[in-house]
């Protein structure tokens, strides 16, 4: 059976974006860019929910404001960091930061739709309850992991 | 003189120590770029609620004053990686367009963050423009440095 990394790997459009003097960089500094946003954006909802940050507000109000902004850096994250897999992708089959970064993605993903579900529900203008505050805790470890074992990538290349 | 200062880093126990070990250069890139995230994010967030429509905070600069602290820390994070980064090859980094551009930048973005700060609940749609400005320079700032390593 083929190998579908290879697959992918071998394409015209994953050819064209490795071997781009300008394509491939320009996609590299745009994923690192909304990462950047998203992950900092979650930061400030995390440790709102830590009591950390924006006192004033209250927690609903943080998470509902800025949400959408990470979600927009996560369209772009994703958008780009396909690209990227695409052109690369033989290559990060057996990277094990790689490896790391997509089940620690996986981790945070699956963290973010139980904050959804489960503890969301228990916030109150002026409250949070513990299972949020180590959902936030969980997030804040998850994508510092994430973004190390991005960088980690390079590395193992 | 500025140049005295890199190669008097380069020559120094911890520029070497840096130098010789490849892991303690990437756990400091690690966390230079988990900072530069955190400060990007804070920024942004603070920046937007300057102008009061997007983000609504009860108070226009409630945005900027419920995260200078924030803002602060991730700053000292970015500020203390980055000169340990450099640390790895200090000429190298001297001689590079990308890191002087960088730096420039970076100069700029810290006397617009000041100028925010201080503009901050006083001055409504001036704080929202230099917040605007602050957050241009430091996008600015995280660009020039991705280039660092292309150039």
């Amino acid at each position: 059976m083929p190998d579908p990394f290879q697959l992918l790997y071998d394409t015209s459009f994953a050819t064209a974006i490795r071997e781009s003097e300008v394509v491939f960089p320009v996609l590299e500094s745009l994923h690192v860019l909304s990462l950047a946003l998203m992950v900092g954006t979650i930061a400030i909802v995390d440790l709102r929910l830590l009591g950390v940050v924006l006192p004033q507000t209250s927690p609903l109000a943080v998470e509902r404001r800025i949400v959408p902004l990470t979600w927009a850096g996560f369209a772009v994250m994703a958008v780009t960091g396909s690209l990227l897999f695409a052109a690369e992708a033989a290559k990060l089959e057996h990277n094990p930061a790689f490896i790391a970064k997509a089940i620690l993605l996986l981790l945070a993903g699956l963290n973010m739709l139980v904050f959804q579900w489960a503890a969301r529900s228990g916030l109150r203008e002026d409250a949070v309850p513990l299972r949020a505050r180590v959902g936030a805790a969980a997030s804040l470890t998850l994508w510092a992991g994430t973004v190390a074992a991005g960088r980690a990538i390079a590395y193992f290349h | 003189m500025i140049r005295h200062l890199f190669e008097f880093y380069a020559a120094s126990a911890p520029g070497q120590a840096i130098r010789n070990s490849s892991w303690t250069f990437a756990v400091i890139e690690m966390a230079h770029l988990f900072a530069l995230a955190l400060l990007g994010g804070g920024l942004l967030v603070a920046g937007i609620g300057l102008f009061g429509r997007w983000l609504q905070f009860p108070a226009r600069a409630d945005g900027w004053r419920g995260l200078r602290a924030f803002l602060a820390w991730s700053l000292a994070a970015t500020a203390a990686s980055g000169v340990l980064l450099v640390g790895s090859n200090p000429l190298k980094y001297y001689f590079n367009d990308a890191f002087r551009v960088k730096m420039l930048f970076l100069a700029g973005g810290l006397v617009l963050a000041i100028l925010t700060d201080l503009l901050a609940g006083r001055h409504g749609r001036i704080a929202a423009l230099a917040g605007l400005a602050t957050l241009a320079a430091w996008l600015a700032v995280a660009t020039a440095g991705r280039l660092i390593g292309l150039l």
